[in-house]
C-alpha cells in the first residue's frame, strides 16, 4: 500500500509539470495582456511595469523563474488584485469554497445514496418514478435558473434568508447556495446509485441471502451497499474536486468570495499567475482525489489489492 | 494569511477527531473547515441604523490612489480627502485646503487646514502632498497615473514620468507645513477644478514606505478622509468606519459604510430588493422601465459627463476620408437610438463636450442644427461622392467590447447605416482585453468608446482629441486644435473661454475622427431612507454627505 501511494506521488510530479507547462504557454499566447488598459499607458510606465514582473525577459526565462518560484511555494503576485499575492488570495478563497463544497458533497452523497437505494428497492413503482423525476429535474434545470428563484422566494418574498453574501459562512448564508448546488449533484448520485443497486440486487449472492431469510435491511446494508457503491466511488473523486473548487455561477449569484470568482476574474483579466496558480491547485487536487479513489477501491472491492 | 495560521492552530485541537473510528473523513473535514471560520456575525440584511451599504460593481483592483484603481474610486473618495472636493453642482469646494491663491495662474499656493488629521492622529501637512504627488509622477510607481499630472500641466510632470528628471524636480513644494505650492508648465484658469481627482489624494508617507506591500490593508492603512479602512474581504466587501481624527467628524453621520463588489447586475438588484443594499452600482437594463414606473422615487438616472462615441480609424482607407466619416456620422438617427433602443434617459450628443456641462450656441451650419432628413440627405450625397452606391456598398467592421447592452445599440447603428446608405457592416464583439489590444495596435475600422470627463470643464473631454492623445490611436493630429485648447486653458474669462471651446468643437466637426452619439446616464437605485443623496455629473457620491433616516 505504501509503495502504491509513493508511486502515485512520483507519477503526479511529471503530470503536474506538463500541466503547468501547457497552461503557462497557453495563457501567454492568449491575446491581450494583464496591463492592457483602455487608456494607453506611457511607454516608460509600461516598460517599468513589465520590468517589475519580469515580462521584459524572454519567455523561456520567465518560465524558468516561475518554476523555480513555484518550487519554493511562491505563486507570484496577482495582476488583478494588485494589493495581494496569489497565495494569499487562494488561502482566503479556498476555505470558503471548501466549506460550501464539502457541505454540498455530504448532503448530496447522503441524500443521493438514500434516494437511489429507495428507488432501486421500489423499482418501477410510483416512489421510483417520483424520485427519478426529481433527480432528472435537478440535473437538467441549471443552477442559474434555480438560484435566482430560490432568492426570489426565500429572500425577497418570504424574507427568511439573506439574498446573498457570506459573512464568514453563517448557516443562513450557506443554505440557498448549498441547495442550488446540491440539487443536480444529488440527482446525479441517485441515478447512478439506483442503476448499480438494481444490478447488484439481481446477483446470485443477494438471492442466496434472501433465500436464507435475512431481513431486507441486513441484505441492503451488509451485502448490497458495498458492491453497489463501486461505480459511485469512481465518479465521486473528480466530482469532489469540482464542488470544492467553487462554482462560478453560484458564487456570482450569491456574492460568495470563493475560488470561482478568482477563476473568472483571473481568466478575463489575463492574470497569468492567478490562472496558473488555480490550475496547479485543481490539477493537484484531481490527482490526489483520483489516488484516494483508487485506494478506496481496495477497501470496497475485495478483488482489488495493491501490494 | 491569518486564516492559514488559524487552520494550523486548529489542527491540534481537532486531532482527537481522528481517533473516532468509522467517522467518515468528509465529516471530519467539514468540522475542520467550520472550525476555521469565525463565529457567525449579524446578518447583513438587518443592518444597524447607521450603516450604509453601497454597490461597487466589482472588486476594486487596488486601493492605491496613484495606481489605476478603476473600481475602487468610490471607496477612495470616502477614505481620502484631496485639496478640494467636487460639490453637487460639479463646482469645487475646499477640503484639505481651506483656501488658495494664484497671481499669474501658473503658481498656485494652497493653505491647508491646520486641524486636518490622518486616521492615526498625525497632522496632514504640505509635505504629505509633496510626497504623494512625487510618487504619482514617478515612473517607479507601478501602474502609476502620471498622465494625469501631465494633462493638468504640472511642471516637469512629463519629464519625471519619462524618467528624464528625478521626482524631486516635479513642480510642487511645501513652503511651510501648511502651505503647498504648485507650479505649472503654463497658466491654467481652471486648475483648481482639476484637483478633486482621486489620483491626487495625499498619502501617509511613513505608512506607505514602512509597509510597501501591505499599506492598503486594514491593519496598516492610514487615510485623511471622513472614513478609514476597517475590513477588506476580497470579492465580498470593503468596510469603512469614521476616521475619529477627521477635522469635520461631527458632520459624519454614518457608523460605517460597506461596499459590496457585486458584478452581476441581477444579483445586486436582488440584494437591493431584499434590503441588504441601499445604493446600487447600476440597474439591470431589463428592469429599468418597470422600476421607473413602480418606484420612481428610488430610480436615479442623471445625465453624467460622459459621451458614448464611435471612433473611426483614420489612419487607413477607407475611413481616412473625412467626407465618408461625416456620411457615417450623419446617417445615425440619435433620437431613435436614445428613445427607442436605449430609453433610459440618454440624450443625443453632437459635440465632444456633454451638453449639460457647457451648452454652446452652435451655428446653423453645424450638423446638430439640421433635421435628421437633412442629415441623411447630406450623408447620402457624401457617400456617393466618396465612390460608393447601392450596387457597390461600403463594407465596414465595428469592433466593440462584448456586453449584452452593446449588442443592441451597435446593431441599431449598423441597421441605420444599412437603411440610409446601404453599408454592409460586420459586428465583431470582442472580450474586453482583446478589444483593448486591437484598439491599441490600430487593428480596427470603427470602434466604440465612452468619453468620460475627469473634471467639470470642457477641456477634459476635448483633451482626448489632442494630437498626442488621439494621434497614435485614430491618427487625429491637428495643431490648430491643439493651439485652441492651449489658449482656452489660460483664458480666465469664461465667456471668452467658451467661445474658444466652441471653435475647437467646430474644428473637430470638420474632421470628425470620432463621433459623439449620446450622453450617458448613471443609473442607480437609492433607498428612500438614504438622506442627502444628490445626483452628480461626474458620479462623485461622497458617503460623508449621506445619512440614514429612521425607517
Amino acid at each position: 500500500m505504501l509503495s502504491f501511494i509513493l508511486r502515485r506521488i512520483l507519477e503526479a510530479i511529471p503530470t503536474l509539470l506538463i500541466l503547468i507547462t501547457i497552461s503557462f504557454f497557453l495563457i501567454r499566447f492568449a491575446p491581450g495582456s494583464p496591463f492592457t488598459t483602455e487608456r494607453k499607458m506611457p511607454p516608460e510606465v509600461l516598460a517599468n511595469i513589465e520590468a517589475k514582473y519580469g515580462f521584459d525577459k524572454p519567455l523561456y526565462e520567465q518560465y524558468w523563474s516561475y518554476i523555480s518560484g513555484l518550487a519554493q511555494g511562491d505563486l507570484g503576485p496577482s495582476f488583478v488584485y494588485k494589493d495581494y499575492s496569489v497565495s494569499e488570495l487562494v488561502a482566503t478563497a479556498f476555505p470558503v469554497s471548501l466549506k460550501i463544497g464539502l457541505t454540498v458533497f455530504v448532503v448530496s452523497v447522503v441524500l443521493g445514496v438514500f434516494l437511489g437505494i429507495l428507488a432501486a428497492l421500489y423499482q418501477n413503482t410510483w416512489a421510483d418514478y417520483t424520485i427519478m423525476s426529481f433527480s432528472v429535474a435537478g440535473i437538467v434545470i441549471p443552477s442559474y435558473v434555480v438560484a435566482p428563484l430560490l432568492i426570489l422566494l426565500f429572500a425577497i418574498y418570504l424574507k427568511w434568508l439573506p439574498a446573498g453574501g457570506w459573512n464568514d459562512g453563517g448557516w443562513q448564508y450557506m443554505l440557498l447556495p448549498v441547495v442550488a448546488m446540491a440539487k443536480g449533484f444529488t440527482g446525479y448520485i441517485a441515478r447512478i446509485m439506483r442503476g448499480s443497486m438494481i444490478e447488484v440486487l439481481n446477483q446470485d449472492f443477494i438471492r442466496t441471502a434472501r433465500a436464507k431469510g435475512l431481513p431486507t435491511r441486513t441484505i441492503m446494508l451488509r451485502h448490497a451497499l458495498r458492491p453497489a457503491m463501486m461505480p459511485l466511488a469512481s465518479v465521486l473523486g473528480p466530482a469532489m474536486v469540482g464542488v470544492i473548487t467553487g462554482s462560478v455561477v453560484i458564487e456570482n449569484i450569491f456574492g460568495i468570495p470563493g475560488m470561482g470568482q478568482l477563476f473568472v476574474n483571473g481568466a478575463l483579466n489575463r492574470d497569468y499567475s492567478m490562472v496558473l496558480g488555480l490550475t496547479i491547485l485543481v490539477g493537484a487536487l484531481t490527482i490526489a482525489f483520483n489516488a484516494i479513489v483508487d485506494i478506496a477501491y481496495a477497501y470496497i472491492d475485495p478483488k482489488i489489492r495493491y501490494s | 494569511m491569518d486564516r492559514v495560521t488559524l487552520i494550523c492552530r486548529n489542527c491540534s485541537r481537532l486531532a482527537w477527531l481522528k481517533g473516532i473510528r468509522g467517522l467518515p473523513a468528509y465529516v471530519v473535514m467539514l468540522l475542520f473547515v467550520s472550525a476555521c471560520s469565525d463565529p457567525g456575525t449579524q446578518m447583513q440584511g438587518q443592518t444597524s441604523g447607521k450603516q450604509l451599504v453601497r454597490g461597487n460593481y466589482a472588486e476594486p483592483n487596488t486601493l492605491d490612489p496613484a495606481a489605476q484603481p478603476g473600481l475602487g474610486i468610490h471607496i477612495l473618495r470616502d477614505m481620502y480627502e484631496g485639496l478640494v472636493r467636487s460639490g453637487p453642482d460639479g463646482n469645487v469646494q475646499p477640503a484639505a485646503a481651506e483656501r488658495w491663491e494664484s497671481e499669474d495662474l501658473r503658481v498656485y499656493t494652497f493653505h491647508l487646514r491646520k486641524d486636518a488629521r490622518w486616521s492615526n492622529g498625525d497632522p496632514v501637512t504640505a509635505q504629505d502632498f509633496v510626497y504623494s504627488w512625487r510618487r504619482l509622477a514617478s515612473p517607479a510607481t507601478p501602474d502609476g497615473r502620471s498622465w494625469y499630472l501631465t494633462s493638468i500641466q504640472v511642471k516637469n510632470a512629463r519629464q519625471v514620468a519619462a524618467g528624464d528628471l528625478p521626482p524631486e524636480r516635479l513642480g510642487v513644494r511645501a513652503l511651510d507645513p501648511y502651505r503647498f505650492e504648485i507650479t505649472l508648465e503654463q497658466p491654467s484658469a481652471f486648475f483648481v477644478d482639476t484637483l478633486a481627482h482621486h489620483a491626487l489624494f495625499p498619502l501617509h508617507r511613513a505608512t506607505v514606505e514602512g509597509h510597501p506591500d501591505l499599506w492598503t490593508r486594514p491593519r496598516y492603512h492610514v487615510s485623511n478622509g471622513a472614513f478609514r479602512l476597517d475590513e477588506w474581504s476580497v470579492n465580498e466587501r470593503v468596510v469603512l468606519v469614521p476616521n475619529e481624527h477627521y477635522w469635520d467628524r461631527e458632520n459624519v453621520h454614518l457608523d460605517s459604510v460597506v461596499f459590496l463588489p457585486i458584478s452581476s447586475l441581477t444579483a445586486e438588484f436582488n440584494r437591493y430588493r431584499a434590503g441588504d443594499l441601499h445604493i446600487t452600482g447600476s440597474i439591470p437594463p431589463a428592469q429599468f422601465d418597470r422600476l421607473r414606473a413602480s418606484v420612481p422615487a428610488e430610480v436615479r438616472a442623471p445625465l453624467v459627463a460622459a459621451t458614448f462615441m464611435l471612433d473611426f480609424n483614420g489612419k487607413q482607407p477607407p475611413l481616412d476620408d473625412s467626407n465618408l466619416r461625416k456620411a457615417l456620422a450623419y446617417a445615425i438617427d440619435r433620437d431613435t437610438l436614445t428613445s427607442n433602443v436605449l430609453g433610459r434617459g440618454e440624450r443625443p450628443a453632437y459635440t465632444l463636450t456633454p451638453a449639460t456641462m457647457r451648452a454652446y450656441e452652435l451655428p446653423d451650419s453645424h450638423w446638430s442644427q439640421w433635421s435628421q432628413q437633412e442629415r441623411e440627405r447630406v450623408a447620402l450625397r457624401l457617400y456617393r461622392e466618396a465612390g460608393y452606391s447601392i450596387a457597390q456598398p461600403l463594407k465596414l467592421e465595428i469592433k466593440y467590447p462584448a456586453d449584452e447592452a452593446n449588442n443592441a445599440k451597435v446593431g441599431a447603428i449598423a441597421a441605420m447605416w444599412k437603411r440610409v446608405l446601404g453599408i454592409e457592416t460586420k459586428l465583431t464583439h470582442l472580450e474586453e482585453k482583446v478589444f483593448s489590444d486591437h484598439i491599441r495596435s490600430g487593428d480596427y475600422q470603427v470602434s466604440t468608446w465612452n468619453l468620460w470627463a475627469e473634471f467639470n470643464e470642457p477641456y477634459s473631454p476635448l483633451s482626448a482629441s489632442l494630437s498626442e492623445e488621439s494621434g497614435p490611436v485614430n491618427g487625429y493630429r491637428d495643431s490648430t486644435y491643439d493651439q485652441l485648447l492651449a489658449q482656452a486653458m489660460k483664458t480666465v474669462d469664461t465667456t471668452v473661454r467658451n467661445a474658444i471651446y466652441l471653435q475647437a468643437e467646430l474644428r473637430f466637426a470638420e474632421d470628425l475622427r470620432s463621433v459623439p452619439l449620446y450622453q450617458v446616464t448613471d443609473r442607480k437605485l437609492v433607498k428612500p431612507f438614504v438622506n442627502g443623496y444628490s445626483d452628480h455629473m461626474l458620479g462623485f457620491i461622497y458617503s460623508k454627505d449621506l445619512s440614514i433616516i429612521d425607517h
